[in-house]
């Protein structure tokens, strides 16, 4: 199986991260751009995970849905929690310092995007990317 | 691990090629390095070579624009070259565009963009 | 009952395709038709074997493999696929035709098989409707991607200019491929200017302005600068009511003057070497 899980606690398993994904995307057969914004959605989102929950996972697996192969990334941290998930997905805003660009961004990036957050308890991000 | 960009010095302007990928430390040592060189006194202007860097994400971007707003206020140029096509795709979709910041296909068309600046002023 | 009706497909096998022979010899439909004229015998002859070995077992796999080959090579090859309808119309009639015969006295089992027969066939059918369908389905992604391929060339015009000239509808498909072809073109040929022409655009709304404008940004990143040019009056007026940012993209109404910018940012300079127009250079036509 091509699925993947790596542990997110600090800044080296973010480039992990997304060099396992770029290996996965790689093997379904990706295109180079594909791969790259995958990578770089990862590594959004991993930042994200060291950032405001410090620790966390993520996977990646291949998936399959009418006939259509894609990738899945399952990113998922027991932190606070995102309070104002709309705010966040907002473009500049950022409680970090950062160019508020993470989210929105890698959302962008992929064809779907689901963010179940719950204060207190954590947030599970749910992308997609089909296979072109 | 930490990575080493390297940073050369031809004539008056600064190089440095960004190898690889690089972890969030290594990139705040990379800008700090940089802004150091460039403050010496007689630098002309800074090119930072990205054609071997496969990710680009927005930490990455929020350095190179910290670095550019940073040499603006020294009077120093700096160029972004060798970007590839996907790398240019993501930002662009991502909606971090580098509005401002000066690009040059490679590192050759850089150094004559830079000495080109000089000659004007 | 269903062993019946095997017993009677397998015994009369000689017969049925003999009828199928002889009915198909003057068929309106498969006399024209290239390529089945030869193998005809064996048409038949492998389709009442796949449907026998599919009766014995219950399965389709057979008929599927059979038919659903035979409508994908028809498709390939731009054939039409009413040939092989007939064919399995034909291997109806004569079923029938030879129960009738076998059972001369028996109206209610001539019927019973035949009816068993035909939802045999008309399965044969459905699978025919639907390989059709799927293979034209493929042929036309195909298409439509070699079409992509070809309506987005990158020419280069001179030393480190480049001619992008969009004809057609953009839409977002289209518009990643063009991003695609541009910025490879523009690191291929380590371009520096790059005129799009988009005279050819029927239609320019936000959502290609939006496509426009992504791809000029890229470009830029990598370090090219892009001149659009030929823009009609109604996409000016567009881009104006939308309130479509375009400030930083440069931006000229026809394609001379765009090159002459370009040419200008190259240190180049268009100039008429002695006087008068091709007439007279060339000494013809006077």
């Amino acid at each position: 199986m091509l699925e993947r899980e790596s542990s997110i606690e600090n800044e080296f398993d973010i480039v992990a991260a997304r060099r396992g994904a770029k290996e996965v995307a790689n093997e379904l057969g990706f295109s180079t751009v594909d791969q790259v914004r995958i990578a770089t959605a990862i590594s959004e989102l991993a930042r994200n995970v060291v950032l405001y929950a410090r620790m966390g996972s993520i996977v990646v697996r291949p998936f399959c849905e009418g006939g259509q192969q894609g990738l899945e990334i399952v990113v998922a941290d027991k932190g606070p929690g995102i309070p104002n998930v709309e705010l966040a997905m907002t473009d500049g805003y950022s409680t970090s310092g950062g160019l508020g660009a993470g989210l929105p961004g890698a959302r962008r990036l992929m064809d779907t995007f689901r963010i179940d957050s719950q204060l207190g308890q954590g947030t599970t991000i749910t992308a997609r990317k089909w296979k072109a | 691990m930490h990575q080493q960009v390297p940073i050369l010095k031809i004539d008056d302007f600064w190089i440095a090629s960004v190898q690889g990928s690089l972890h969030d430390q290594d990139v705040i040592e990379f800008k700090q390095a940089l802004l150091s060189k460039i403050m010496q006194p007689k630098s002309r202007g800074l090119i930072i070579d990205l054609t071997v860097l496969d990710v680009v994400d927005s930490f990455v971007t929020k350095t190179l624009i910290d670095i550019r707003g940073l040499a603006k206020l020294m009077g120093i140029p700096v160029i972004i070259a060798g970007m590839s096509p996907a790398v240019a795709i993501t930002l662009v979709e991502m909606g971090l565009s580098l509005e401002g910041v000066d690009t040059a296909l490679n590192l050759q068309k850089g150094l004559d963009k830079l000495r080109n600046a000089g000659k004007e002023r | 009952m269903e062993q019946e009706i095997v017993e009677f497909w397998a015994d009369s096998r000689d017969e049925i395709i003999g009828k199928c022979i002889k009915l198909s010899v003057n068929d309106a439909i498969l006399e024209p038709g290239e390529g089945y004229q030869g193998n005809r015998e064996l048409l038949f002859d492998s389709l009442w074997n796949a449907l026998l070995g599919d009766m014995q077992a219950g399965t389709w796999a057979k008929t599927e493999e059979l038919v659903g080959g035979l409508a994908r090579e028809a498709i390939r090859y731009g054939r039409d696929v009413e040939p092989i309808q007939r064919i399995i119309e034909i291997l109806m009639e004569s079923s029938h035709e030879a129960a009738k015969a076998q059972y001369q006295e028996d109206p209610g089992k001539v019927s019973m098989i035949t009816g068993h027969i035909r939802e045999y066939l008309d399965k044969a059918m459905i699978i025919l409707a639907k390989s059709t369908i799927k293979a034209q389905a493929e042929v036309i992604k195909k298409q439509k991607d070699y079409l992509l391929e070809l309506s987005t060339p990158v020419m280069p015009l001179l030393d480190g200019i480049l001619v992008l000239p969009l004809i057609g509808t953009i839409d977002t498909r289209r518009a990643r491929q063009i991003m695609d072809n541009l910025l490879s073109g523009i690191v291929e040929a380590q371009a520096d200017t790059v005129l799009i022409d988009i005279s050819g655009v029927p239609i320019v709304d936000t959502q290609v302005a939006h496509h426009l404008m992504k791809t000029v940004q890229a470009a830029r990143l990598l370090g090219a600068r892009c001149i659009i040019v030929g823009i009609r009056p109604e996409f000016a007026q567009t881009i104006v009511k939308l309130g479509i940012d375009f400030g930083t993209i440069v931006t000229k109404n026809s394609l001379q003057a765009g090159l002459k910018l370009a040419l200008k940012w190259h240190n180049y300079e268009l100039r008429r070497v002695g006087g008068g127009g091709p007439d007279a250079s060339t000494g013809t036509n006077s």
